[in-house]
Parts: structure tokens; C-alpha cells; sequence
């Protein structure tokens, strides 16, 4: 009985898992630069999660809920890394391969605009950035209050704040 | 998920989701963790089970008061680090809850922990040192001593090194708390400040 339990607990966390890696790995990348430390801190959020997995009782969303542990490890990881300067190498596209073909015009121009809101979302305060990230990644105001332990109030101050922070982040880029 | 009519943020949505930086396979990485700690685990029991065979062995099984004594002490003194340790570290293997400030308070709970547990291996170490290594290190003097005009020389050569790591690596642990409890602390209270 307890083993059919854990097989299906382990199902379920396989699936989470698998659904959310892709912002968990965007998460990761705006709290760290270097490629070797932000998979540390990946593995160190997935971790986390399959820890506390079990103790998900659907008191939030499953979104919330795996995106306050992910912050929660995000933030412990800034508190205790101060960030690194930007290296060339370590910019959002330096790893994806170079294309043989030159690339039109507008994508390089797509690409480029993704740089930059990366490298404005990086550079923002923690307090702005962790309400940022979760505004981007779709987090209604509700689960941003949850994630972070405040109330929707507050949570509407911060977004105003950090939304016009990375407005001038953006700005200040160009 | 929010609905918005908001272009901007619709626009750096499209564009955040658009790129996700390349990363490994996680199930595989996590299988293999799970693996490894449980290997962790065991092999740190084994060494606590063991330390307690030695000094058990050393203590029922030697004819010589000093070495009877020796191993006792260590008996004792394991048990006691054991259980201050554990008792030390209760309560700070995992959040209350999965708040935010659950989590910095773990950590700065943790820090704590680590500064007691370091505070209490000094006075260990000097409570094996003077009860112990002292009255043991007498005890060989008192056979050693009259046959080898080299005695003090071997012990400074073996002891001196090992207290001088012993003591830098402690301050340096010390240190490194120190400086976590005081940044976990600072993050709290900013944390519970209205924004």
C-alpha cells in the first residue's frame, strides 16, 4: 500500500519535474551567470523539491508551490554567492551553436532583445527581481503572494516598482 | 495564470519563455543524488559505529592502564560529541514550513548551529587535550622517556602541526558562521520590513 503510494508520489514528481525544468532552468540563470554554478543551482533547487515534495498537500497551486521552493534556493544561493561580473562567454546565447547559414535580420534582432531582458532582469535588485521573474513566468498575483509570504497588496507595490526598474534597466541598455 | 491586456509584459513574457538556457537531464542527476546520499549515510554511520569498536576494542582489550584509559575517554568523548550534535542540530534539517522567511530562518538557525557545534569541538578538543592526551602522553613519558632522549621532539613534531590545523581551521569555520548567522539575520529583518 505505502509502496503503491510512493510509486505513484514519485510518478507524480517525475512529471512536475519534467513540466517545470524549463522555468527552473530560467530561474536559475537569472540568480546565476556562470553555466557550472547555475547547474549547481538547478540541481540544488530540484533537490529541494523532491524533498519537499511529499509535504505538498494542495494548500496552493502545484505552480506556486514549486515555484516558492525554487525562489527560496534561489535566494539563499544570492545571499550566499555575490554575483560574478558578466563574462562574454556565460551571455544567455553563448552556448547555443553558431548557425552555418548567416541569420536574418529579424531574428538576430529577436535574439538580441532576449539578451537584453535577461541581462536587465539580472541586473535589478533581488527584492525586484524575484517579483519579476515570477511575473514572467505567468504567476498570477495570488501565487506571487504566495511564493513570497506577502499579501496581493504588497505583492502590486513590488510589481509597480520592479516593473519600472526593469523598464529602466531595459532603457539604460539601449 | 494572469490575463492581461498589457502589451509590455506580454512582450518580455514571449520573449522570457523564448529562451531557456540548456541544462542536464534532472531525473538522471536526481536518481544518482538520491544514490549517493543514501551511500553518504551509511558510510557516516559506519564511521561513527566504528570509532565506538576501536575505542571499545582499546578499552576491554588492552592490558595497560593507560591505554584502558585512553580508550574509554574516547568512548566518552565520541558519545558526548555525538549527542551534542545531534541535539545541537535538531531542528535544523528543514523549514517549518516553505516560506521564505520559514527558509531564512532555517538558515540563520543553521548558522547558530554551527557556531555552538564549533564553539563546543574547542572545548572538546581542549577538554581531550588536557584530560586526556596530557595524562596519556605522561604515562608514555614516564616507560619512553628513559630509553629515547628524542621523546618531547617526536610528540612536538606529531602534536604542534596538529593543533596548529586544528586552531586555523576552527577560526576559520568560526569566521565563515559568523558571517552567515550576521547575513541571514540582516536578510530576515529586511525581509519582515513592510515594502
Amino acid at each position: 500500500m505505502a509502496s503503491a503510494q510512493d510509486s505513484t508520489g514519485k510518478r507524480a514528481f517525475e512529471q512536475v519535474l519534467e513540466q517545470y525544468t524549463p522555468a527552473l532552468s530560467r530561474l536559475a540563470a537569472s540568480y546565476e551567470r556562470s553555466h557550472g554554478t547555475r547547474e549547481e543551482l538547478l540541481q540544488e533547487i530540484v533537490l529541494a523539491l523532491w524533498q519537499a515534495w511529499p509535504s505538498f498537500r494542495g494548500e496552493c497551486s502545484e505552480r506556486a508551490f514549486v515555484f516558492r521552493i525554487a525562489h527560496n534556493r534561489g535566494l539563499t544561493h544570492a545571499w550566499k554567492r555575490p554575483p560574478a561580473h558578466e563574462e562574454l562567454d556565460e551571455l544567455p546565447d553563448a552556448r547555443v551553436p553558431v548557425a552555418s547559414e548567416p541569420l536574418p535580420e529579424q531574428a538576430v534582432a529577436e535574439r538580441e532583445r532576449r539578451n537584453r531582458l535577461h541581462v536587465a532582469v539580472r541586473s535589478l535588485p533581488l527584492a525586484h527581481r524575484e517579483v519579476v521573474l515570477l511575473l514572467l513566468e505567468d504567476l498570477s498575483h495570488a501565487d506571487i503572494a504566495e511564493v513570497l509570504g506577502i499579501t496581493e497588496n504588497n505583492v502590486a507595490v513590488r510589481l509597480n516598482r520592479a516593473r519600472a526598474a526593469l523598464r529602466a534597466a531595459l532603457e539604460a541598455d539601449q | 495564470m494572469t490575463k492581461t491586456t498589457d502589451d509590455e509584459l506580454d512582450s518580455w513574457r514571449t520573449e522570457w519563455a523564448s529562451q531557456t538556457p540548456p541544462h542536464q537531464d534532472l531525473q538522471v542527476w536526481l536518481s544518482g543524488a538520491r544514490r549517493r546520499a543514501t551511500r553518504e549515510t551509511a558510510w557516516s554511520v559506519l564511521g561513527v559505529i566504528a570509532m565506538f569498536i576501536i575505542y571499545g576494542v582499546m578499552a576491554f582489550q588492552s592490558t595497560r592502564i593507560e591505554w584502558v584509559a585512553l580508550g574509554l575517554a574516547g568512548c566518552v568523548f565520541a558519545a558526548l560529541g555525538v549527542l551534542v550534535m545531534a541535539r545541537v542540530r535538531r531542528g535544523t534539517w528543514k523549514p517549518v514550513n516553505q516560506s521564505t522567511r520559514a527558509f531564512l530562518e532555517l538558515y540563520e538557525r543553521r548558522a547558530r548551529a554551527q557556531l555552538r557545534l564549533i564553539r563546543f569541538s574547542a572545548w572538546l578538543g581542549l577538554g581531550w587535550l588536557v584530560l586526556v592526551g596530557v595524562p596519556f602522553i605522561y604515562s608514555l613519558w614516564k616507560d619512553l622517556a628513559p630509553k629515547s632522549n628524542d621523546f618531547f621532539l617526536g610528540v612536538a613534531t606529531g602534536l604542534v602541526p596538529l593543533l596548529v590545523v586544528s586552531v586555523w581551521s576552527m577560526i576559520r569555520q568560526h569566521r565563515r558562521a559568523t558571517n552567515d548567522q550576521r547575513e541571514a539575520a540582516a536578510l530576515l529583518a529586511e525581509y519582515q520590513q513592510p515594502t
